[in-house]
């Protein structure tokens, strides 16, 4: 049995069309003008104990709802949700035991206070025993190099050290499902980096069943050997990753910078964009190798420069947007 | 405990915040002591009222007002548009709760703050001692807690609008005049007393210090007591099923 399983879920949002004007807030109150999104639309999925799942899709296509309704903060509209046994909404306190949640864009943490008192009373909430707590603690500091800043209040903190910050006290009380909602979200690279080798360490040595929202493909690549893939509320795509970047993006870019403007032609690639001295090709990496690509293009004309570029997720989810199908 | 713990150290985050709540019942009770004896107008009684406890009740409805006023609207309604609600729900311990102990962090940084302004209080407004002591501390509490119910139910608002829109503003200024804190119910016209008796705020500031003052007495006293208890079992009735409603309801802002 799953650990995590959804059965055509559903999500609607009723919202108060706004007024405008005089007492707007207290006409609001008694009004009854409403207008209703769908934003989860019938999602179905079962997560096994210890996988670590990407739950991907555009902006607005129901990932931070749904991961909302597997926290318990939002009620469904219907269908059923169960994690580890537990209907989370209904028993919102006994399923917080559970889990570790991050937002990446907003954080658990006590704005005004020191980092190491949020993680104090997180021990206390939970009821961690002391040594757990110490030995916990100790743990993510080190791993996470909070040392430098432990002391210092929330709010003073830049945003890759609470973020840091914010995965400690998702899992300083060990829940075994822990939620990440775009938490590389504005980081720098080398902060992504920790970040992404921290959830990889907690899911291979914890067994930690991890779901993580993100639009940073490398997340994904680094860490995700399943991907859930939703868009207007429904799943597009539910399995590995590499079928999916080969069925929907199945090419590459190579840019060009030529040392005067040409007509680029050129056996195998497609020109797709120009833009004064620049050009870029696209090429399918199984017909066409880079490098005789390359080679050709360089044989032929003045280059300057040029690049390579991978598809990224923006690109499958443009083409899948694209195509409009379903897998 | 260690959530209360929390909650207290932050209402010590912001200094100049916690100058302003000493300021302000000075300030007040400064005014009202001031405005009550030209009101008086070398007059030792009005209306069978002496002076020192005119004075005494607008001293103390000032230190009740400042206990009252807690942050809690502003609180709850800054969680739910920033989302930060999500977060709250997440924990372990029911949002109800959460809200009540802040509630409690900030009335004992309050009676702290009140070492400050009882001497000014002391000085400007000559306060009597209490007419009835063990009633009197009945009724405050009581009248907090009544308090902390009204404000739960105006701060639930939010989970419907998503937005105070002065609301708390306008329950301040309402509330004031109703709780008797800027005018004893005994200086009122009748048939405004009348229906200020009929309303819960009263129970809140001037039940207690009309007690205090001796202006409600002895067997009225514990009868005002009374109609405090069930005025508290009505609202915190309320409140649960409000809050739970709330709850069940809530749309935890953006993405």
């Amino acid at each position: 049995m799953p650990l995590i399983e959804t059965r055509d879920l559903v999500k609607e949002f009723r919202r108060l069309r706004p007024k405008q004007g005089r007492f707007a807030a207290v006409r609001k109150l008694f009004s009854r003008d409403y207008e209703v999104t769908r934003a989860v639309d019938g999602v179905d999925f079962g997560i096994a104990a210890g996988e670590l799942v990407g739950y991907l899709g555009p902006n607005g296509a129901g990932k931070s709802t749904t991961i909302k309704m597997l926290t318990g903060i939002l009620t469904p509209t219907s269908g059923e949700v169960v994690v580890s046994g537990v209907v989370p909404w209904r028993h919102r306190q006994r399923n917080a035991r559970n889990i570790g949640v991050v937002f990446g864009q907003r954080t658990q943490l006590w704005w005004d206070l020191p980092l190491i008192d949020s993680f104090r009373l997180i021990g206390k909430l939970y009821q961690v025993p002391d040594a757990t707590y110490r030995v916990n603690l100790k743990r993510f500091v080190d791993l996470l190099d909070m040392s430098p800043f432990v002391d210092t209040p929330v709010r003073q903190l830049s945003l890759g050290q609470r973020m840091r910050g914010d995965l400690a006290a998702a899992m300083l009380y060990e829940p075994p499902i822990l939620y990440l909602d775009e938490p590389t979200v504005g980081l720098d690279v080398i902060a992504k980096e920790r970040i992404r080798e921290f959830i990889a360490d907690l899911n291979a040595e914890s067994g930690t069943t991890v779901i993580l929202t993100t639009h940073d493909m490398d997340d994904v690549e680094r860490l995700c050997k399943r991907l859930l893939l939703i868009d207007h509320g429904k799943v597009l795509y539910d399995g590995a990753v590499d079928p999916l970047k080969e069925k929907y993006s199945p090419h590459r870019e190579l840019m060009v910078r030529l040392a005067s403007p040409a007509e680029v032609a050129v056996a195998g690639a497609k020109v797709v964009r120009t833009e004064d001295s620049r050009v870029w090709l696209s090429f399918d990496p199984k017909k066409v190798r880079a490098a005789a690509l390359i080679a050709e293009v360089s044989a032929a004309y003045d280059v300057t420069d040029l690049s390579v570029t991978e598809p990224d997720l923006e690109d499958v989810i443009r083409t899948m947007y694209a195509e409009r199908r379903v897998p | 405990m260690a959530y209360l713990g929390m909650r207290f150290k932050e209402t010590w985050a912001y200094r100049i915040e916690i100058l302003m709540w000493v300021l302000k019942p000075m300030l007040q009770l400064i005014l009202l002591a001031t405005v009550w004896r030209a009101v008086y107008n070398g007059h030792s009684s009005m209306d069978g009222v002496p002076l020192v406890v005119m004075t005494t009740y607008v001293s103390l409805s000032a230190m009740h007002t400042l206990l009252m006023q807690d942050n809690m609207p502003d609180w709850v309604e800054e969680r739910v548009r920033d989302g930060l609600i999500g977060a709250d729900m997440l924990r372990p311990m029911s949002l109800l709760e959460q809200v009540v102990w802040g509630s409690v962090s900030q009335v004992i940084m309050k009676l702290v703050l009140l070492v400050f302004v009882i001497p000014v209080a002391a000085i400007f407004s000559g306060l009597t001692p209490p007419a009835a002591i063990g009633p009197y501390l009945v009724a405050a509490l009581l009248g907090w807690m009544i308090n902390t119910c009204l404000m739960m139910l105006m701060s639930a608002v939010v989970f419907w609008t998503l937005e105070m829109g002065g609301m708390t503003f306008l329950y301040y200024t309402i509330s004031g005049f109703l709780s008797g804190a800027l005018v004893p119910l005994w200086f009122m016209p009748g048939w405004l007393a009348g229906i200020i008796g009929a309303l819960p705020f009263q129970a809140t500031v001037y039940t207690p210090v009309a007690i205090y003052v001796g202006q409600i007495g002895g067997g009225a006293a514990w009868q005002a007591i009374g109609v405090q208890g069930i005025w508290l079992v009505l609202l915190a009735a309320l409140v649960a099923l409000v809050w739970r409603s709330a709850e069940r309801r809530v749309v935890v802002q953006g993405g």
